[in-house]
């Protein structure tokens, strides 16, 4: 079969994060079936105020000449909205992250980016042929904030390239750390909540003194978080590790005691996946529950 | 890892998951083949 794949997410874990390791597992794993796989995406990277523009511009360019040779047209999210339902070939949203959900729990211009986005996620969800998401919580979500019959909805997770996460890991399967440490990785937005995690250590620091925790990522809420470390004076238990690669991101998942991640809202969480990889215990809390509490 | 640890991620697999994704959309080509 002939598969587009839509997504203007940037081709890199560093800007793309879960989505592009998710999209670009998923073109490996179709590819190694015997399936030609073409990636439509946007060429170079913008600034992170640009991208909802380049995203916006990035589609509307698109066009049906773009995707003729193809037997199936997968649109990530918002992506090929205007396509949907305009093809001689089936359309199907992949949606993983669900704007419309994401949007809840942000603030300012994040959030307001985030809604514009989201009236294109539900176009194209509702033109499609076919809607497919990460997880049952994600399914339950588009069926209510996209109207959609859940019928229409499908769970397809996000793949996890295991060969090289077990080839990393093991380099580093003797670094445990004499400290007792916690793990986070997210890209810092509000929805991570990662200031639970924060405010959490200082209570964890009174019956662990030399309990570590290391948060990897970066994003809009990092100067908030450095200002919580330096209030609650957690300099020596906090560690804002920034963006690691990914020879360094195994080595953090190697090297600590359990993986924790409260976010908000999840769509799947492909980083505790990763944490499972490594054979590490996660923490968390349960996806969308502040909604309903 | 632990053998449960395994099996689970072991459902992950770029493969598994690529198979998957067929399973749920090839009826939808299948049908455009048929029309």
């Amino acid at each position: 079969m002939r598969i587009a794949l839509i997504t203007a997410t940037p081709q890199s874990v560093r800007e793309g994060s879960g989505t592009f390791v998710a999209s670009e597992t998923l073109r490996r794993g179709l590819s190694a079936l015997g399936h030609e796989v073409r990636v439509i995406a946007p060429t170079g990277s913008a600034l992170p105020f640009a991208y909802t523009l380049r995203r916006f511009t990035f589609n509307q360019r698109l066009g049906t000449t773009h995707v003729d040779d193809a037997d199936l047209v997968v649109g990530f999210d918002m992506d090929g909205f205007r396509l949907a339902g305009r093809l001689p070939v089936p359309f199907v949203a992949y949606i993983h992250g669900i704007l419309a959900d994401e949007a809840r729990f942000e603030r300012g211009l994040v959030a307001a980016s985030m809604r514009l986005q989201s009236r294109a996620e539900r176009a194209s969800a509702r033109r499609a042929a076919l809607v497919l998401t990460l997880s049952r919580y994600a399914r339950g979500r588009i069926t209510q904030v996209y109207g959609l019959e859940p019928e229409r909805v499908a769970v397809v997770p996000p793949a996890l390239d295991i060969a090289r996460w077990r080839a990393a890991l093991e380099a580093h399967a003797d670094r445990r750390r004499s400290a007792p440490t916690v793990l986070c990785v997210a890209r810092m937005y509000p929805r991570k909540n990662i200031a639970s995690l924060v405010r959490a250590t200082a209570v964890l620091r009174s019956r662990v003194p030399d309990v570590q925790v290391r948060i990897v990522g970066d994003g809009p809420e990092r100067r908030r978080l450095e200002r919580l470390v330096r209030r609650l004076n957690l300099r020596a238990q906090v560690r804002l590790e920034g963006q690691l690669g990914f020879g360094q991101l195994a080595r953090a998942y190697a090297g600590c005691d359990i993986f924790c991640l409260p976010s908000l809202q999840e769509g799947f969480g492909l980083v505790f996946l990763e944490a499972a990889a490594a054979g590490r215990r996660s923490s968390g809390r349960r996806p969308g529950s502040p909604a309903r509490g | 890892m632990g053998t449960a640890n395994r099996a689970m991620v072991e459902r992950f697999a770029p493969s598994s998951v690529a198979q998957q994704f067929l399973d749920v959309v090839s009826p939808l080509a299948a049908g455009r083949e048929r029309q």
